[in-house]
């Protein structure tokens, strides 16, 4: 039975919640465990010491994890070894449309391909917008060699936000051809052990461009604790996504490729 | 006392006081501003590689440079230059040719298209108008013809929408599509594509063809914009990689850059358009070439500073010190790495 740790920020509140109400992990035969630390002050605080995560007393709360895991010396030191699989959930995801258009843009440009593969294969970025979105953990934890580590990164927004709602037709084909171009370059990205290193949502999650989450996956948002709209003091949550998108997602994409 | 003419000149007339005995690094009255360029003043800068330095500088100090095809977020700072990104207001790369300055506004205007420009090398397919904007090459080449209609529509935008167009001359000398005339920045075979003679031929730009070639980009631009708009013209010190006159390198260097000055003189008798002496600068006698790397062809970053200190003195910096340190500091990283498709000639020298 494959281990899985699933290692991010609030986003994993809708996965966790999903597999817990599907069994979804015993019908996959897998063993899953979750940390879901919220914020840019948790979850990027995260560091390692070794082959070890280190964590915080204080995040005993946001960690559901296999006791096999922890270490002998150190209740705070969780051994990266005892899985198999890190599906990482913090971070944007590499569909995220931050990371190909400027904002201000009216324009949406056509990037080639070497472009693309730059962008979805960077482990830093100078862009000071995204500094906080991009998590240099994973690639930290790529570089121990093992477990095999895959990112995944948080929903894309609710269609509700409206991004790019006035775009011109050329720039919508640009949209759909990067899309593409994106899905390409990340199916032909692997890791070590020949499985794609970055895994994306399936198109049916997505609009009609593939640039937001359908709006109906935000309707009883979850983060770790329960209802996303309270613990963020939103009236409409746009990123954090409910059980039936988690559902889709392990279903669809993170356990198929990890199994 | 008999009168002479010179009796009464500026010390900056001699080349005593002017030269000999002046600091090349404040030259006293060797550029005086036409115009001023405002916080507001919309700024679009091309040319030949040197111009790169220029762009950067200005965008540095707080000078409202355009670019119309920013760099995608994502995409680390250090691979701007190898995609084109944030070299100059669009990613046209270098420009190092009036005509192709011109081919450019004229398939911007949509009063001409370019012919023979998808140049492939390995299966791998080049725009020949800007091969190193993409230096792995696109797919296809249907997504050339995708990426270059996206560029010209983007400067489509520029052109109508700049208050100052900076260019800074490069060379004369050229390589042209016989069939249709298009001209490359680089020679067919150098970066992607097979160079045919029966294809191409060479042309070594004459100040009269340079000079028509500068009046009908000047007409161009007009039927593109409804505003008028100012020029501030400058000339590459860098010297010619190769030459394929004929003649010896160095004297056709010379040649071209006499000629391009000249153009620059000529043109600089109108009000809105300036001519900043970029070339002077750097070739000045006083400096001993020290302007120049080992290669004597590559200018020093020191020696950027020197002119952007020249150029800064008639129209000052406008960033915060914040701004400014932080600017310092990519700059510094990139300044003395810009990116010259002419280089890549050397290597087919002997």
């Amino acid at each position: 039975m494959k281990k899985i740790l699933f290692l991010g920020n609030s986003h994993i509140g809708a996965l966790r919640k999903a597999d817990q109400l599907h069994s979804l992990s015993s019908r996959f035969s897998c063993s899953s465990s979750f940390i879901g630390i919220p914020g840019r002050g948790g979850f990027y605080r995260l560091s390692l010491d070794g082959e070890y995560l280190v964590t915080l007393k204080a995040y005993k709360r946001f960690m559901d994890i296999d006791e096999h895991a922890y270490s002998d010396q150190s209740p705070n030191l969780i051994r990266l070894s005892y899985f198999d699989r890190i599906v990482f959930v913090a971070g944007l995801c590499r569909l995220d449309s931050r990371l190909y258009y400027p904002p201000s843009s009216s324009h949406v440009p056509l990037l080639s391909k070497s472009v693309i593969e730059s962008i979805v294969l960077q482990d830093s970025v100078e862009d000071s917008r995204l500094q906080h979105e991009l998590p240099p953990l994973f690639w930290r934890i790529m570089a121990l060699g093992r477990p095999d580590v895959v990112f995944l990164g948080a929903p894309l927004v609710s269609a509700d936000a409206r991004i790019f709602m006035d775009l011109a037709c050329d720039s919508r084909d640009n949209v759909r051809k990067n899309s593409e171009c994106i899905r390409t370059v990340c199916s032909q990205t692997l890791n070590d052990n020949g499985r794609p290193l970055m895994l994306l949502p399936s198109p049916e999650l997505l609009d009609d461009l593939g640039l937001c989450t359908k709006a109906s996956y935000f309707v009883d948002s979850l983060n770790w604790a329960g209802d996303a709209k309270k613990a963020f003091k939103q009236e409409r949550d746009m990123s954090h996504a409910n059980a039936t998108y988690g559902k889709m997602i392990l279903e669809q994409t993170v356990y198929p490729s990890l199994i | 006392m008999a009168c002479n003419p010179y009796q009464n000149l500026p010390s900056s007339s001699f080349w005593k006081t002017g030269v000999t005995q002046e600091s090349p690094y404040a030259i006293d009255g060797i550029y005086a501003k036409k115009f001023d360029i405002l916080p507001s003043t919309k700024i679009a800068a091309a040319g030949s590689c040197f111009a790169q330095h220029i762009s950067r500088h200005l965008k540095a100090n707080g000078y409202n440079v355009l670019d119309v095809e920013p760099p995608p977020p994502g995409l680390p700072a250090s691979k701007h230059q190898r995609f084109g990104y944030s070299m100059y207001s669009g990613r046209y790369g270098n420009i190092y040719t009036v005509r192709q300055l011109l081919q450019l506004a004229q398939e911007v205007a949509g009063e001409w298209s370019p012919q023979d420009y998808i140049w492939e090398k390995g299966g791998r397919f080049f725009d020949g108008l800007r091969p190193a904007v993409e230096p792995d090459g696109l797919e296809s080449k249907q997504e050339v013809v995708e990426h270059r209609a996206y560029h010209v529509a983007r400067l489509r935008e520029l052109f109508q929408s700049f208050d100052l167009f900076i260019f800074t001359l490069g060379l004369t000398e050229m390589w042209v599509h016989k069939e249709s005339g298009t001209v490359y920045p680089t020679a067919p075979g150098a970066i992607a594509g097979d160079f045919k003679p029966e294809s191409y031929y060479f042309e070594n730009a004459s100040f009269g063809s340079i000079n028509s070639d500068f009046r009908q980009f000047l007409k161009t631009m007009r039927k593109l914009r409804s505003k008028p708009f100012n020029l501030l013209l400058t000339v590459s010190p860098v010297p010619l990689t190769a030459t394929a006159s004929g003649k010896h390198v160095l004297v056709s260097t010379v040649h071209s850059k006499s000629v391009l000055r000249t153009i620059a003189s000529v043109w600089s008798e109108r009000d809105f358009i300036d001519y900043f002496p970029s070339y002077e600068i750097v070739t000045n006698p006083r400096l001993h070439s020290t302007s120049y790397q080992d290669n004597l062809r590559s200018i020093r970053p020191e020696a950027v500073d020197n002119v952007m200190s020249h150029f800064f003195r008639q129209h000052p910096k406008l960033n915060t010190a914040k701004q400014a340190h932080k600017d310092d500091r990519d700059e510094a990283a990139s300044l003395s790495d810009v990116q010259c498709e002419e280089a890549l000639i050397q290597a087919f020298g002997k």
